[in-house]
């Protein structure tokens, strides 16, 4: 039980820090700003665990995978948070009045804009996935490696992938 | 009592290998299959697994019901976590755009893109048209004549109005709709 109200406890000191921080000053790349701030609370829980609670490396092993399986799982899920959903804005704009019907021309309206495809690529060129030459865009090894860890489960599963 | 602590720490992730095969089979025998439905499905059969393998672990050792109690929640919330981040992993696969137009450079004949061939590629009508088929199937929403109203499946209404309440707790009131128009991956 130990383990569990201590690792529990740490990830809702990292959870209510990173409100905090991100209501205070937010960091500019969010992602990396979420697993130093997560990981920084992780190295002084463990540091803390073995010092204060005299907690043998067995648990603290077994806390350490409870800790990062949920830090990584909040991380993922935190980039659905940062960006809004296309589907979710639908959903939404069709139950912001009761029972009415909305046209679709209304629901096209939401994500009418260029930025929807434009912000992803200026965010794949930030990040290294895509690179620009001689007016083209060209894939990086980086992209290449990040088509290549998508396509191999898609194929697996045999689902249809993307967008 | 090491090989069973050892046994303790592995099992959310011997469950979670459990539930990617249940997933992989179940999307290949059952093709068409609901992403929603056939990832819990797969969490469902992930979870037996690691039921099984804590009964088995505890009955072997001499933990007390406290120490019991607090190992299965351990690997309980482990387990959900490991699935939910493999669950984002199978989203990006089905719904990333970003995914979506590495591939398409990737396959095009001189591996290169303009910025133009994928605005065509990825105009905001057929991006619209395939959320709309996908809620219409998730029945989030339906048809009535030329317009759509709220469908009889809730679950993507409350998950969109969690996710607005914690941007707003988070990134506070000003960055609520600030990226709007880039819409989700």
């Amino acid at each position: 039980m130990t383990i569990f109200l201590v690792f529990s406890g740490l990830l809702i000191v990292a959870w209510v820090l990173h409100v905090i921080v991100w209501r205070l000053r937010p960091p500019r790349n969010h992602t990396i700003g979420l697993l130093r701030l997560f990981v920084l609370v992780l190295a002084a829980g463990l540091v803390g665990s073995r010092v204060a609670l005299d907690m043998g490396w067995m648990q603290l092993a077994h806390g350490g995978l409870l800790y990062v399986a949920t830090m990584l799982a909040y991380i993922a899920f935190y980039c659905a948070i940062e960006e809004d959903s296309p589907s979710l804005r639908i959903i939404e704009a069709l139950n912001a009045e009761d029972g009415t019907s909305v046209s679709h021309a209304d629901l096209r309206l939401l994500i009418s804009h260029d930025g929807f495809v434009g912000t992803r690529i200026n965010l794949m060129r930030d990040t290294g996935l895509l690179v620009e030459r001689d007016g083209y865009l060209n894939l990086t090894d980086k992209g290449r490696r990040f088509v290549a860890l998508f396509d191999l489960p898609a194929r697996i599963l045999g689902i249809a992938k993307g967008g | 009592m090491d090989g069973i602590e050892i046994g303790l720490i592995a099992l959310p992730v011997v469950a979670l290998a459990a539930n990617v095969l249940f997933h992989a089979s179940i999307c290949r025998v059952r093709a068409g299959i609901s992403p929603f439905r056939s990832t819990f499905l797969a969490f469902l059969g992930g979870f037996a697994v690691a039921l099984v393998l804590q009964i088995m672990l505890q009955r072997r050792s001499d933990f007390t019901t406290e120490e019991s109690v607090g190992y299965a929640l351990v690997n309980a919330l482990t387990y959900a976590s490991l699935s939910a981040g493999y669950f984002y992993f199978f989203s990006m696969i089905i719904a990333s755009l970003r995914l979506r137009v590495c591939r398409e450079i990737a396959h095009a004949p001189e591996r290169r893109l303009q910025l133009d061939d994928l605005r065509a590629l990825y105009a905001a009508e057929a991006i619209l048209q395939a959320r709309i088929v996908r809620l219409l199937r998730a029945g989030a929403l339906v048809r009535d004549g030329e317009d759509y109203r709220p469908g009889p499946n809730r679950a993507i209404l409350h998950m969109a109005r969690v996710m607005r309440f914690l941007k707003q707790l988070i990134l506070g009131r000003r960055e609520v709709g600030t990226r709007t128009e880039s819409g989700g991956d």
